[in-house]
């Protein structure tokens, strides 16, 4: 062993501490990057020929990344974004149902059986029958808005769940293309770590809006399945698009090329998609069908009773309330019957032709179908009706909300893990900063040391 | 475990988002008294709480309607009162017009403020109540009764729901008060004394006290009618009221915020919040960044 080759090692030391000094530079200005892991330098001592030569060598960068754990992180990521939108959706459904400011659906129906208790007081009074008319309308109207913002919700998660799928699409592509890149840099033997953190953070793009599992395949590259259908392998592709079944409900379709999609809606469990799909196919649809039926079930009462009465006219047989000829639609469909509209005394006050017009037997039946139970199959008043779907959206707000809570606390606890191994610590740089310093330092001093006893080796046998 | 200095600054937003959340929730509690400000606050209390401001909302309805009924069955027990009136002075002047000793040109002036008696019992057998014509059965828009004393309304009983499950019928029935269908024609009874004044007939005019007496009977009958029927409505409007108390203190039970101790959990959210503040500027320097 020369003094020469001394020299070399310490050459290999210096390169190989300044690489490490490279690297930590590295981490610390990504510490605050988005989907940066730490980068930890690979040094090797080197072997030459037989003899140890004792050298060092760079073999490489490790990512600081635990696949298992980053599995795991996606499944958190997706499972969190699904219930967090579900409750987003709610939260707006909640707002419909809320009478905390006196503006619901309650006070309209609680004012026109007021009003009709009013007309029984003084049916002959017009001021009594237009109350009536305009209590009546406003029920109405509030039953329309109501059915309308829950429908235009419903067209409008319609609408998001498309955008998700295009994003979903373009995710794909990007991973594809990642899956090209990795596997060309790879096989050049040079470093892929940049790569696959872009395909870290796409990976949690995507995790966002659908439910992901991943494997890396046979070849090196990576699998990528959502809503357990492969949507990646290789640089293959699935195309995901959104259609509508029969019944109106969200459906997920995947396809290869131009080969007619199969539907993969049942499996869809997390992301944004599975949160859209939820909230629009289950709670919004649910909710929306109890207030047609109540909507349905109280018009028709109120008509049947209402025909059975006579206007101020004379008239019988006439009914208050237009409505659809099924529960499905009703609240959007209802409004006031023509032959009521803008005529307070076809409003039908009494039980007979020969009453009129002081005759009030009607509009007390009209009033007692306040407190009779005609919704909900013959269980429950109207207002009480009511209350229910107020209870039953409540319910289902505070569930997702608790959804929430469980969720986000079970990613925060993920990412902790995946933070804590991934993650970029700047006490830990510091050090490492420190410490490939000295090395580094260590290494000149081994040159000049060398440099020196060379000296002195050519000084003595030059004299 | 490894601590980076993301999970550090995660960690302390964490904590204060959730405290601040938190903190937001009861301000609101304590800013609006009210424990449920959205049905997931408590569904089943915002469910009860639609129930009870719909009850409470019929029970409004209640008073009005009692309020109108009472007031037209005040009216109808003083006008009755007035008609009755009526018949002691007609009785007056039919004691004077049976006295053998009086001329037929004084029984004629007695015949003529008995005419006066009459119409005056038309106008009160026509009053006019909150619904137009008190005693006219349904027919509430025109005169029940003519100059002659035909009836021309009808027995139809107006009622009301003056309570839960609690109708009663609120109209005094006109045809039974003053006409034949009661027993007695009431201006029937007038115009028979009328008609005897004027024949001169001390005779018939002395026959005329019973029919009189009856009318007397029949008016006050009619009257203590409408004053029970007052009662009957006070009675249900103290229920209506002692309803109405038991459900807006059910309602404030329901619904309430506990103002005290929403305020004090408001100042342990803010003091948890000031002591997470100070963790977190401790954890944050917590670097050994400046120190190499």
């Amino acid at each position: 062993m020369s003094l020469n080759s001394l020299m070399y090692t310490a050459r290999d030391a210096m390169s190989a501490q300044s690489y490490g000094l490279n690297v930590t530079g590295q981490n610390i200005s990504n510490a605050n990057t988005a989907g940066y892991v730490r980068r930890d330098p690979i040094l090797v001592t080197r072997a030459l020929g037989t003899m140890d030569y004792g050298g060092v060598q760079v073999e490489g960068l490790r990512r600081a990344a635990d696949q298992f754990t980053e599995r795991r992180y996606l499944e958190a990521v997706g499972l969190s974004s699904a219930a967090s939108e579900h409750d987003n959706q709610l939260s707006r459904l909640e707002s419909l149902f809320n009478d905390g400011a006196g503006s619901g659906l309650g006070t309209a129906f609680d004012q026109l059986f007021g009003a009709f208790s009013d007309l029984t007081s003084n049916p002959a009074d017009p001021a009594a029958r237009m109350a009536v008319l305009s209590r009546a309308e406003d029920l109405a109207a509030r039953f329309r808005s109501t059915g309308d913002a829950i429908a235009t919700q419903r067209s409008e998660l319609l609408s998001s769940a498309k955008d998700s799928t295009d994003q979903i699409n373009q995710l794909a592509d990007k991973l594809a293309e990642l899956n090209r890149k990795i596997s060309v840099a790879k096989g050049a033997g040079s470093d892929a770590a940049d790569l696959e953190d872009q395909q870290a953070q796409a990976l949690n793009k995507l995790s966002e809006l659908i439910d992901v599992h991943t494997f890396p395949d046979s070849k090196g590259g990576l699998v990528v399945q959502v809503a357990g259908t492969t949507l990646v392998e290789g640089a293959e592709v699935q195309k995901l698009s959104i259609d509508v079944d029969p019944s109106g409900n969200i459906q997920l379709l995947a396809a290869r090329g131009n080969a007619p999609g199969s539907d993969i809606t049942r499996h869809l469990s997390g992301g944004k998609l599975a949160g859209i799909r939820d909230a629009r196919d289950v709670d919004l649809a649910e909710v929306q069908n109890r207030l047609d039926e109540l909507a349905f079930d109280f018009a028709t009462a109120v008509n049947t009773q209402h025909a059975a009465g006579f206007g101020k006219d004379g008239v019988s047989g006439r009914s208050l309330f237009s409505v659809s000829a099924t529960a499905a639609g009703a609240a959007r469909s209802l409004s006031l019957d023509p032959a009521v509209q803008g005529n307070p005394d076809a409003i039908a006050a009494a039980s007979s032709a020969a009453t009129l017009p002081g005759g009030s037997g009607n509009s007390l039946l009209l009033q007692g179908l306040g407190t009779s139970l005609l919704a909900s199959g013959g269980t429950r008043s109207p207002s009480e009706a009511y209350s229910d779907l107020v209870g039953d959206v409540g319910t289902r707000r505070a569930a997702s909300q608790s959804d929430v809570g469980v969720r986000a606390a079970m990613q925060d606890q993920v990412y902790a893990m995946k933070e804590s191994a991934s993650g970029v610590s700047l006490d830990e740089e510091m050090v490492n900063l420190t410490r490939y310093q000295r090395a580094y330092e260590a290494a000149t001093k081994v040159i000049s040391t060398v440099d020196q006893m060379l000296e002195e080796l050519i000084g003595r046998l030059g004299r | 475990m490894r601590v980076t200095d993301n999970l550090r600054f995660f960690n302390v937003q964490r904590n204060l988002s959730s405290l601040s959340s938190r903190q937001a929730q009861v301000a609101q509690q304590a800013a609006t008294g009210m424990r449920i400000n959205a049905p997931s606050d408590d569904a089943t209390g915002a469910s009860e709480l639609v129930r009870i401001d719909s009850s409470l909302q019929r029970m409004d309805s209640y008073k009005r309607s009692i309020g109108t009924a009472r007031d037209d069955a005040s009216l109808a027990e003083a006008t009755l009162g007035a008609a009755s009136g009526l018949f002691d002075r007609a009785r007056e002047l039919a004691l004077q017009g049976s006295n053998g000793t009086l001329s037929a040109n004084e029984r004629s002036m007695l015949a003529g403020e008995i005419k006066s008696l009459r119409e005056q019992l038309t106008d009160l057998a026509n009053t006019r109540g909150s619904r137009g014509y008190l005693f006219a059965g349904s027919q509430t828009d025109s005169a029940p009764f003519d100059v002659s004393g035909t009836f021309s309304g009808d027995q139809a009983a107006q009622r009301i729901e003056a309570g839960p499950g609690l109708t009663v019928q609120v109209n005094s029935d006109g045809a039974t008060a003053f006409t034949s269908v009661g027993g007695q024609d009431t201006f029937g009874a007038l115009s028979n004394l009328e008609a005897a004044l004027l024949a001169n007939d001390p005779a018939a005019t002395a026959a005329s006290l019973g029919a009189l007496d009856r009318s007397k009977q029949q008016l006050t009958g009619a009257r203590a009618g409408a004053g029970l029927l007052i009662n009957r409505l006070d009675t249900a409007d103290a229920a209506v009221d002692t309803g109405k108390l038991s459900l807006t203190e059910h309602r404030s039970h329901v619904g309430d915020a506990d103002a005290f101790e929403a305020y004090s959990q408001l100042m342990s959210l803010s003091s948890s919040i000031e002591q997470a503040i100070a963790v977190a500027k401790n954890t944050l320097n917590l670097s050994s960044v400046s120190r190499f």
